[in-house]
């Protein structure tokens, strides 16, 4: 009976050990491995919708420049949760693999877009060319955003 | 004339008070979440909160004593002891998130990181404990507070498909992207901050520092069944606006400076002004009571000198508890924890304590000991055994749901 004690107490300790290690080593697949990729590209995209309502209200004169900066310094913390959380998913096979590639890039650009859009809003704001640049690059990644979005639903 | 411009004051003052930073935060969420599924939570909550707080204001109108005192003096210290811990802690992450509140509003205003105004909003609310008259206090935060009615204007405003409002609160079930567990997480959010358990104290406290009488409990009552609905309509409009604004762009609600942005859609500048404004007061407005409901509480318990009828060297141990809430609050809010989150928790960690709450007052308010022939009636003794099974279930799930959902992630 002690015998039996003796090993059941370490023998359970290390089925724990190697369950907890499989968890948090182990390579998830299919939806599994999708899920994580998903939450973090629809936050981004969330980020995004948001950084363009905001810097639209700016060019339309309906908010003032101070909402504005500090609306795009709280989706640029989005932005960075979401790159910590791509960064940080182990997607098991090799076409999770890729579309998480693809899913940091369209964030990171994303947050160089809101950088870039924050950075114009506490300038000068005379430049049309650069509005329309700044408009222009937060549009180019809600789409890339939308794309990696949709492929993720796909896979 | 005077008595009735009394009432109005009272009125006006109660639709101000009601949002606080749990309201402004927890409404736009799910309303960008869940659009207007949620909405009933609002009305079973602002029904909630107006029978217990008009119990309590007749409690102390009626007994001439705050309801903590009768509580302790009733129940025993055991008893008391339990729902002044729980309510205690609750007062003390409600502040936080209050003075983390303020000073995210004043970042909205100034780009100035909330951080940096954290102290000075701290400071703020101090000098208005130590300085100002009770009545002035009350009075002038609740009336500016109504400038968030700026909500229900730029939801006219933005012109919504009104039908579609109606059917999403007609739809008593989550969206297509989220599930069961996750709007039972945030209908449980949304229900403890509509009844937040220091607005009672504040409510029964602030009684007895305005010298009601029996004579004035048909003005409480007026107040809080006139003034508290009005809030909630506050709250669903903020909700609206977001649910209109954000839930069609699939944008998740995470930071207060998202809130305002419908506002600033509909109104422009001038209605962003007014709604920082707005914001401000209802933030500031609820860490006075919080503060106080702190010091309220623990001097009623342990029998100190309280009020703020009283002149800070004759309740010195009261202002004391008041200014260590206070600087509990900004070593939190120093640590850059998210004002945002703290809100989040304070709003759920509510909901756990609401029976430790409300389960004495409604004992008090039954006893004829101290209330005479104004114990409570048969319909409002039945309305509030609803909702103690209410309270114990929204209590006993919480923090099962915050685990599930990951705090509703």
């Amino acid at each position: 009976m002690t015998l039996v004690r003796r090993v059941a107490g370490p023998a359970a300790a290390a089925v724990a050990v190697a369950s907890l290690a499989s968890c948090s080593l182990g390579g998830a697949t299919g939806t599994e491995a999708t899920q994580p990729l998903g939450d973090a590209v629809d936050a981004a995209s969330s980020a995004v919708a948001t950084s363009q309502l905001a810097t639209d209200l700016l060019v339309r004169h309906r908010a003032t420049a101070t909402v504005v900066d500090t609306a795009l310094l709280d989706q640029i913390h989005v932005l960075d949760s979401s790159t910590f959380a791509l960064m940080t998913a182990l997607p098991g096979d090799p076409a999770a693999i890729d579309l998480r590639g693809d899913a940091i890039q369209a964030v990171a650009d994303a947050a160089a877009a809101v950088a870039d859009a924050r950075a114009w809003t506490n300038s000068a704001r005379t430049s049309p060319a650069r509005t329309a640049g700044v408009v222009g690059s937060l549009d180019d990644s809600a789409d890339a955003l939308d794309e990696v979005s949709a492929a993720i639903e796909g896979s | 004339m005077k008595r009735l411009l009394g009432v109005a004051l009272g009125v006006l003052t109660a639709i101000g008070g009601f949002l606080d930073i749990g309201d402004l935060v927890t409404n736009a969420v799910v309303g960008s979440r869940f659009g207007l599924s949620l909405a009933w939570v609002v009305v079973v909550g602002v029904v909630g909160i107006c029978l217990f707080a008009q119990m309590s204001g007749r409690v102390a109108a009626v007994s001439g004593r705050a309801t903590f005192e009768i509580i302790r003096e009733r129940l025993g210290p055991r008893a008391a002891g339990a729902n002044l811990a729980a309510s205690f802690l609750i007062n003390v992450l409600t502040l936080t998130a209050e003075v983390g509140g303020i000073a995210l509003a004043l970042q909205l205003a100034s780009s100035v990181e909330p951080r940096l105004w954290v102290p000075v909003a701290a400071l703020a609310v101090w000098f208005v404990l130590w300085r100002v008259k009770f009545s002035i206090m009350e009075n002038v935060t609740g009336l500016v507070g109504l400038t968030l009615v700026v909500f229900a204007v730029a939801l006219f405003k933005l012109g919504p498909d009104w039908g579609d409002l109606a059917q999403q609160a007609m739809t008593l079930a989550p969206t297509s992207t989220e599930t069961w567990p996750t709007y039972w997480y945030y209908a449980i959010a949304l229900f403890g901050a509509a009844m937040t358990p220091y607005e009672v104290f504040f409510f029964s406290s602030g009684a007895v520092e305005e010298k009601w009488t029996a004579k004035d409990v048909g003005q409480s009552r007026l107040n809080v069944l006139i003034g508290f609905p009005f809030g909630g309509v506050l709250s669903i409009a903020i909700a609206a606006c977001a649910a209109v604004v954000f839930l069609p762009q699939a944008i998740e609600v995470d930071s207060l400076s998202q809130i305002v942005l419908p506002v600033a859609l509909a109104g422009g500048k001038l209605a962003l002004a007014v709604v920082i404004v707005g914001i401000v007061a209802a933030t500031f407005g609820a860490a006075l009571e919080t503060s106080l409901s702190s010091g309220y509480t623990l001097a009623q318990f342990l029998g100190w000198s309280w009020g703020k009828f009283r002149r800070p060297t004759q309740a010195a141990r009261f202002h004391l508890t008041m200014i260590v809430a206070l600087l509990i609050g900004v070593a939190i809010l120093m640590t850059s924890v998210d004002p945002v989150k703290v809100t989040e928790f304070s709003v759920v960690f509510s909901a756990i304590a609401l029976p430790l709450t409300y389960l004495p007052i409604l004992v008090v308010a039954n006893d004829p000991e101290y209330m005479g022939k104004h114990v409570n009636g048969r319909a409002t003794n039945a309305l509030a055994m609803v909702y103690l099974v209410i309270i114990l279930v929204a209590s006993l799930a919480a923090i099962p749901l915050m685990i599930a959902t990951g705090a509703g992630s």
